[in-house]
């Protein structure tokens, strides 16, 4: 009754969000999100009748269909990227280098298992196979936000809300597959509910900073933008230098 | 296996914490982008002149706390000793808080500036971290045994680091100096005064 009902709140905030959407002509901002939203309630609606009919092939259908979503997340987090930084092209550009080297790092444990055992793919289980995709999305998420706060790049609400949602999923989801089988008699019956009180949370989250569009802001003022960047950066080393010779000499 | 899940958890949290704190940190920072820009490049234009110098490093000096030890009683002294601590750590943070200011600017700069190096980015980077570091560990240190113990710290490390490179110096082969020697020998043989 408990797993109905959320099932239900889920299909109806994942409409209210895209009927927003769609009213406030917003889908052209952020195509991917929407379209990864509108996957995932077409998922949901056809996965209901399946569990009720069908109970032995819901397993199934379910997993692959969630490889499909985890799939698309990867797109939500490169349009968040792309978005978020159209108006920094310094910081796009570190993104680029250091997201290329995370991606890399997450996704080369995954290599290594296969490696090591090849019937690992699909997966000795699909939760692990999962968790490892999710791990990977999350190592991205992880370096997007270490580079916004680093660079201190300005969101918009509607993107501040899609990327804190979705982290806040992501981070949810790998505690929920890793610690499924460890615990106790005493926690397991609340634990299939976790993750559905999880994503309505998050659902709840996107309806509040997506409910209405903003408008950009157009706040980048800087007097030494035209400044060259080696010179910007050697005038910044210099006085770096400068301070820490300062601390020496008034100390010693 | 228990370890790498727990792996999973700690990454897991920690980004779920991170989120949180960004999200608060960024609210407060669009709050203030105003005034940031404002005093991001003022710090730019901060200089570290002389007199600056000589009254900071008077923060350190024994003359001070020598003369009043010398004309008060203990508990002035140690009373005395205590507001200099103070005033040292106080100055320690201004300090640290112009250099944060500093590379606030240089950052905001660099963000929207198509030529940034990674490279760059990363060295500085890893300078910054590098004060910061030292700022905690002299705030530690004058925390720990106040600004005059800590000035004969620091002079007592630096002379040893000094007394450590020399002595590396003398034992490995100089490069550079060989180098130079080679050099030497060379235009001396173009002008016809080699020694062979």
């Amino acid at each position: 009754m408990v797993a109905t009902t959320l099932w239900l709140l889920g299909l109806a905030l994942e409409s209210v969000l895209l009927v927003r959407a769609i009213q406030g002509n917003v889908l052209k901002h952020y195509r991917i999100f929407y379209l990864y939203l509108a996957c995932v309630l077409v998922r949901d609606a056809s996965l209901m009748p399946v569990y009720y009919l069908w109970p032995q092939v819901y397993r199934y259908a379910y997993w692959y269909c969630d490889f499909l979503a985890v799939a698309m997340g990867c797109g939500v987090v490169w349009e968040v990227y792309k978005v978020a930084l159209s108006r920094y092209p310094g910081a796009a550009r570190m993104a680029r280098n250091v997201l290329p080297f995370l991606f890399i790092f997450a996704t080369s444990r995954i290599f290594a298992k296969a490696w090591n055992s090849p019937n690992w793919i699909p997966g000795s289980t699909t939760l692990e196979t999962e968790r490892d995709l999710r791990v990977v999305q999350m190592a991205l998420l992880f370096g997007l936000i270490a580079l916004f706060a680093y660079y201190a790049i300005p969101l918009r609400r509607d993107l501040k809300g899609i990327m804190y949602g979705f982290s806040i999923y992501v981070a949810i989801t790998v505690i929920h597959l890793t610690f499924g089988n460890y615990l106790g008699e005493s926690v397991r019956y609340l634990w299939p509910y976790i993750l559905p009180v999880a994503y309505i949370f998050v659902l709840l989250i996107w309806c509040w900073t997506l409910w209405s569009y903003e408008t950009a802001q157009e706040t980048e003022v800087s007097s030494r933008l035209e400044v060259d960047y080696q010179s910007l950066a050697s005038a910044t080393r210099r006085q770096l230098r400068a301070a820490h010779n300062y601390l020496f000499k008034a100390i010693r | 296996m228990m370890s790498v899940e727990a792996y999973f958890l700690m990454a897991a949290a920690i980004a779920l914490a991170v989120s949180v704190l960004f999200l608060r940190r960024e609210t407060r920072r669009s709050f203030n982008e105003e005034r940031h820009a404002s005093e991001g490049d003022a710090s730019v234009l901060f200089s570290w002149d002389q007199l600056t110098s000589e009254l900071s490093a008077r923060i350190f000096d024994r003359e001070d706390s020598d003369f009043v030890a010398r004309e008060s009683s203990g508990q002035i002294a140690r009373s005395f000793r205590m507001e200099r601590a103070g005033l040292a750590l106080d100055w320690l943070l201004q300090v640290r808080k112009h250099v944060n200011l500093l590379m606030r600017a240089h950052l905001r700069s660099a963000r929207g500036n198509p030529g940034l190096k990674p490279s760059g980015e990363l060295r500085l980077g890893f300078e910054f971290l590098l004060f910061q570091v030292t700022c905690g560990i002299f705030y530690l240190v004058i925390w720990l045994v106040g600004p005059l113990h800590a000035a004969a710290l620091v002079g007592y490390s630096l002379k040893l680091a000094g007394q450590l490179r020399k002595m590396t110096e003398d034992i490995l082969p100089d490069g550079t100096q060989v180098a130079v020697e080679l050099l030497e020998n060379k235009s001396q043989a173009k002008n016809g005064t080699a020694a062979f």
